[in-house]
């Protein structure tokens, strides 16, 4: 059986030191394109491109989103602690990424973003991060679709949702929003191959923490959850989201809960569900 | 049970996967890609004693044992391919469908013979604006040849920039010198060694089949003979499942 590899999930930081670590320091996406000054984004990108987004600061000067900082885009370029530890307290996450829209008309965004506020409305376009309430776990009962396309309008589950969390803001703390399980991103030497580390990791990641308790509005045995971005809950179309299955701990489902059985009025908190960018895929 | 990702997850990662066309357009020169060619008799790893960092090792790295050329194991690079702003889908609603499909019907030069048995991907490295960068003394190993170059993936640093102490250059990556270039592009912006300018090793595949046969990578022919000019068909991926 044939296999595609995918490189390690993280760009690096300024660790990597020598042998192949220079060459296979990370999945380096996007435009490949990354300058150290200031440029406006739409006529002088300087983003990497990937799964997670973070931003960090190199210049003062204003990019197209009026904010100091520049965008990263990359299958998790670098933590918010690695930014400000490499950058100083001016690291920020607070910057969307900026649609790159010109030349193609091609919008481009990433999978997660750590940024959590912006002046661009651009966050429906990313699975995860964003402002408190960018995102959303809803478990329902019944069956879940079997098509994730199908659902075009979460409403129409309404009859089965029995509690909906509303997610937090990505906290570097790893407390609420979502966190990185096996990366402490961009610093970290495993995301480098080398002879010390001679094989990838997959990117690991819990989505869907939300330790605020939420009231539950129905009743019945939860089956399967939708998480993704609520901002537009009735039409989902261009809308990143994801469906998964619920079960009892231990029983392998993509989410696990210590009792299935959900009753109306009752309190509730999220430690959210275990999401895996793998590296080796059988092709 | 699986996770399922929604149309526009999934375009989200092909697109990240695929990369901007952005940079494709204004560094039309330039690849976003660059494909190494390997021969059949290095093995992708298959998870036992043979690991990532052999394979990649073997295929790219200067390591001590490179057979002809010393130091640049360019024996398994049978060739190589950059692609280009003309090679990328202008509809990008492909993606929408998580398919990744990259280029059609390029040529490129065989370097080596041999039977092409997997592919390399590499990001290029950074490119970076001129006005921004220093190119400190760029030490080019002596067990590193230079004629190494004509097999990099990926423009290489001009011999006259080696030593380019204080003026400025755009710096790509090679297969080979690649490496070299640790310490070598300073930003004269925040003083420090430019860290993100490296290429990066983006993915590799041992499914590689003729066109149309819905191989990862597909080539008009896998059996390679120096010199000769062949057809890279393309590049296939289907992002289906998340777990």
């Amino acid at each position: 059986m044939a296999t595609y590899v995918l490189g390690p999930m993280a760009f690096p930081g300024y660790t990597w030191t020598n042998e192949l670590s220079n060459t296979a320091v990370g999945i380096y996406t996007g435009p490949s394109n990354f300058q150290l000054s200031a440029h406006n984004i739409d006529t002088a990108p300087q983003w990497v491109s990937g799964i997670v987004s973070g931003c960090g600061r190199y210049s003062t000067n204003t990019n197209v989103n009026g904010d100091a900082d520049h965008d990263y885009y990359g299958f998790v370029v670098e933590s918010y602690e690695q930014a400000t530890t490499r950058l100083g307290s001016s690291a920020g996450t607070t910057l969307v990424p900026a649609n790159c829209n010109l030349p193609f008309g091609q919008e481009f965004f990433p999978l997660i973003t750590v940024g959590s506020t912006s002046t661009t409305n651009k966050w429906q376009k990313f699975l995860a991060g964003g402002p408190t309430g960018a995102t959303r776990l809803n478990i329902y009962s019944g069956s879940k679709p079997t098509n994730v396309d199908a659902i075009t309008d979460l409403t129409a589950y309404n009859s089965n949702l029995l509690i909906s969390f509303s997610i937090p803001a990505f906290a570097t703390n790893n407390t609420t929003g979502f966190k990185f399980l096996n990366y402490d991103l961009g610093i970290y030497p495993r995301i480098g191959i080398n002879s010390t580390y001679p094989e990838m990791e997959p990117l690991k990641m819990v989505l869907g923490i939300c330790p605020t308790k939420t009231l539950s509005t129905g009743d019945g045995n939860a089956t399967w959850f939708w998480f993704g971005n609520y901002s537009s809950p009735s039409n989902l179309d261009g809308i990143s989201y994801l469906t998964g299955d619920v079960g009892l701990i231990g029983s392998g489902s993509d989410l696990e809960m210590a009792d299935t059985m959900i009753n109306s009025g009752n309190y509730y908190t999220s430690s959210g569900f275990n999401f895996t960018i793998p590296v080796y895929y059988s092709v | 049970m699986a996770i399922s990702l929604s149309r526009q997850a999934r375009k989200n990662v092909a697109n990240s996967l695929r990369g901007s066309p952005k940079m494709a357009t204004t560094y039309s020169a330039t690849g976003q890609l660059y494909f190494a060619f390997i021969d059949n008799r290095v093995s992708i790893p298959n998870g036992s004693t043979f690991t990532m960092f052999d394979y990649l090792n073997t295929c790219m790295n200067f390591s001590g044992n490179d057979g002809a050329i010393a130091g640049a194991n360019s024996q398994y690079v049978l060739g190589t391919y950059i692609s280009k702003p003309t090679d990328m889908p202008t509809d990008f609603n492909v993606l929408e469908d998580a398919t990744l499909s990259y280029f059609t019907q390029s040529t490129w030069v065989a370097h080596n013979s041999g039977t092409i048995g997997s592919v390399i991907v590499l990001r290029p490295a950074a490119y970076v604006a001129p006005q921004e960068l220093d190119i400190y003394p760029l030490t080019i190993g002596s067990n590193i040849p230079i004629t190494f170059a004509s097999y990099g993936i990926g423009p290489s640093v001009p011999a006259s920039t080696y030593n380019g102490v204080g003026t400025t250059y755009t710096v790509g990556a090679t297969l080979g010198p690649m490496a070299t270039i640790l310490n070598g592009v300073k930003s004269t912006i925040s003083g420090s060694t430019a860290d993100s300018l490296y290429g990066s090793f983006h993915s590799c595949s041992d499914s590689v089949g003729g066109i149309g046969s819905g191989a990862v990578f597909e080539f008009d022919n896998l059996n390679i003979t120096a010199g000769a000019t062949y057809t890279f068909g393309g590049m296939n991926l289907k992002i289906t499942r998340f777990v």
